[in-house]
């Protein structure tokens, strides 16, 4: 009974803990590579509250960017750094304009960051284009990729692509009622205008192309996002400026302490209107630290939940083991066992019942996440775009730590059950 | 039967409503108001062309962008950021083809008002972009500051008070958006008694909360049924929290001339 409810426990804690440890990789590649926010994030300070409304003031100039790159380039923790530039404007169809968010991007790293391993395992789902290719592999003067929602809101459901064989057309006199309704108004083409405001306070337009549609796998940010290169923005924007530098460093783990150097190393430099984050920073991801608590919190639940139940039928059976053992109990006291010491063998026990359980429920776990993983069951998790296949990878730290902390709650809950059991007179256990 | 003193009482109160009810009388109809204004600043109905140059600045823009640097003066740093364009404006009836022709850069660009739409059409695009009135233009300015200036089609307004600005006696109106494409949600406007000119505007959020401050004169004049009418000369539109981020419109050569209604059609920008 103790053996099964540990077997139990162990293997609903691990597969919990797979199930976060997926999301965990997941977000961390999508935060780090596929959204461009890099381990570490440079930005001006109080960029984050003010750029949208002052670019000019809150953005990094050529010379702020040289001073970064200086201190950044040939550090042997960096693997590479790419410079990004945000920006809002409309983009048209000719007969109607969307408000957009573009992320001009640096193109020169955008083969390194999709050949990431990490990429590759924990987020091919969201490298898929719902159609066309990378805008960074056209020979279009202005290509960029629309995301789901901003595609379907200017009814642009053509991209480059679609014209490989036949021209596109366009229609002298725009029906944009017929449009509207989704009726074919002989305007079968991947053009779009895009209209914003130069950082020198002037109006501007590009004409572009849509070379894709995209899922941001986020379900706000699908309904508005412009993805393109960095120079295409540049010249929207009429400026040499960028928002935001990021690092991408060779392990992830060291975020934290590279920002806290770097922005010292800054400093130093006579830098000290920036502030760099790491990519753990609620300022710079708070989805990925929003979704991340839940899933910790989640986990602290279940791992209480299922320690409790565990413990408590430890406790349980023991008791009633030490009941029926009174006798013989009893005798090892008479022939000169300590108290310590029958109960150091009882504890003895529950390690070796412990660790057979620990062994089987490390089994019985590879053998459930195998099954779900393969079952490709499908979810909507709040505040996505699309559908996730439900997983659970527990990885080889996950199994172990959750081993660990079973062993050690049962042994204490053996040992100190049987101290307490073995505290009675000897004559009421050899009754 | 009514004491002595009650007739007093009565005598008195109608000698002192008297002249309000006649004050009252005497306010016009909002609405023939905001037409009078209106024809100040839009000119006549069935053609007007003019032109206006937008100056402003803005402070906290630290350095020049690109742009600026090839094309415009360049700021240094800490400077406060200036920006001038020039524009041509044609109008008839409730439309406006708006022509930049200066900085160089904006040189082609063109903006369609058709009522309350707005089109941005340049040299390189496909298709023109329609756009909104409340968009900044330039600085401080909207869009919907440079042609699309019917308050008595666009808004609903009542008279609320009666003040002084810029030395004369002017109705203080309230007006509200009747939609909500409008270039500003509401706005408290003062218009002179005497000419009926709007003299100084505060353009409000949906809140009340004040967003810009504009003023007004009038400098120019226009020939129009025999008569010369006054025709705005300069705008200043401020921004209602920092005053050092401001804009000028100066209007110049406004003259009324019969326009074509086919060059106010969107199909015919791209052509």
């Amino acid at each position: 009974m103790t053996a099964l409810c540990i077997i139990m426990g162990y293997t609903g804690l691990a597969l919990v803990s797979g199930y976060n440890e997926r999301w965990e990789n997941t977000l961390t590649a999508s935060t780090v590579y596929l959204n461009h926010g890099g381990s570490v994030s440079i930005y001006k300070k109080e960029a984050l509250l003010k750029y949208a409304s002052k670019p000019r003031e809150f953005g990094l100039s050529k010379s702020d960017q040289d001073v970064i790159l200086a201190e950044v380039q040939g550090d042997p923790k960096v693997d590479y750094f790419g410079r990004y530039l945000v920006g809002y404007g409309l983009v048209g169809n000719g007969c109607t304009s969307v408000p957009f968010l573009a992320k001009g991007i640096d193109t020169s790293i955008q083969d390194k960051i999709w050949s990431e391993p990490t990429v590759q395992k924990w987020t091919s789902e969201l490298m898929d284009f719902e159609k066309g290719k990378p805008f960074w592999t056209s020979l279009s003067e202005n290509p960029v990729g629309l995301s789901l929602g901003l595609a379907r809101r200017l009814k642009k459901s053509f991209v480059e692509a679609d014209f490989q064989d036949q021209k596109p057309l366009f229609a002298t006199t725009l029906d944009c009622i017929g449009m509207d309704r989704g009726e074919d108004v002989g305007d079968k083409n991947a053009s779009l205008q895009i209209l914003a405001q130069t950082h020198g306070g002037y109006v501007a337009a590009l004409e572009a192309t849509a070379v894709n549609h995209f899922s941001t796998g986020v379900a706000f940010s699908d309904e508005s996002s412009l993805l393109t290169s960095l120079s295409t923005l540049q010249k929207l924007y009429e400026t040499e400026d960028i928002t935001y530098l990021a690092v991408y460093l060779k392990n992830q783990s060291e975020a934290q302490s590279y920002a806290k150097t770097l922005k010292l190393k800054l400093q130093k430099a006579g830098l000290d209107d920036v502030e760099v984050y790491p990519y753990t920073s609620e300022t710079v991801s708070p989805f990925y630290v929003g979704i991340m608590s839940f899933l910790y919190s989640m986990e602290i639940f279940f791992a209480v939940l299922f320690l409790a139940v565990v413990i408590l039928s430890v406790v349980n059976t023991l008791s009633l083991g030490l009941l029926e053992r009174k006798k013989e109990l009893g005798l090892f006291r008479s022939i000169g066992f300590s108290p310590n010491r029958v109960a150091f063998m009882i504890m003895c026990e529950g390690f070796v019942l412990a660790v057979l359980s620990v062994a089987l429920g490390v089994l019985l776990t590879q053998l459930l996440a195998g099954l779900i993983n393969s079952l490709n069951i499908r979810f909507r998790p709040v505040g996505f775009s699309g559908t996730s296949k439900l997983m659970s990878t527990p990885g080889t730290w996950t199994l172990t730590w959750i081993g660990l902390v079973f062993l050690f709650s049962v042994v204490i809950t053996s040992y100190v059950s049987a101290k307490k059991f073995l505290g009675r007179n000897l004559r009421s256990l050899l009754e | 039967m009514m004491s002595i003193k009650n007739y007093a009482v009565a005598a008195v109160t109608i000698f002192i409503a008297l002249p309000m009810v006649a004050v009252a009388q005497q306010r016009p109809e909002p609405k023939g108001i905001l037409e009078n204004a209106d024809r100040a600043r839009s000119g006549v109905r069935n053609g007007m062309t003019w032109e206006v140059e937008i100056s402003t600045s803005e402070k906290g823009a630290k350095k020049p962008a690109v742009s600026d640097a090839k094309t415009e003066k360049k700021s240094d740093a800490n400077a406060t950021l200036g920006t001038k364009s020039t524009y041509h404006v044609k109008t008839y009836e409730d439309s406006a083809l708006v022509e930049a022709l200066s900085p160089s850069r904006s040189k082609g660009e063109v903006m369609l008002f058709q009522t309350r739409a707005i089109w941005f059409f340049k040299p390189g695009l496909k298709r023109p972009v329609s756009y909104s009135a409340r968009q900044k233009l330039s600085g401080q300015a909207s869009n919907g500051d440079i042609a699309s200036t019917y308050y008595s089609r666009d808004y609903e307004g009542k008279i609320v008070e009666e003040a002084i600005e810029q030395g004369k006696d002017c109705w203080v109106m309230e007006l509200k958006s009747k939609s909500d494409d409008t270039t500003y949600d509401r706005i408290k406007y003062w218009v002179s008694k005497k000419d009926q000119l709007g003299m100084k505007a505060i353009f409000m959020t949906p809140e009340g909360e004040p967003l810009k401050v504009a003023t007004f004169e009038y400098g120019n004049k226009i020939s129009h049924g025999g008569k010369s009418l006054d025709f705005i000369k300069t705008v200043k539109i401020e921004d209602a929290r920092n005053k050092e981020d401001y804009s000028i419109l100066n209007y110049s050569n406004p003259k009324p001339e019969v326009q074509s209604p086919s060059i106010f059609n969107v199909n015919n920008m791209i052509r």
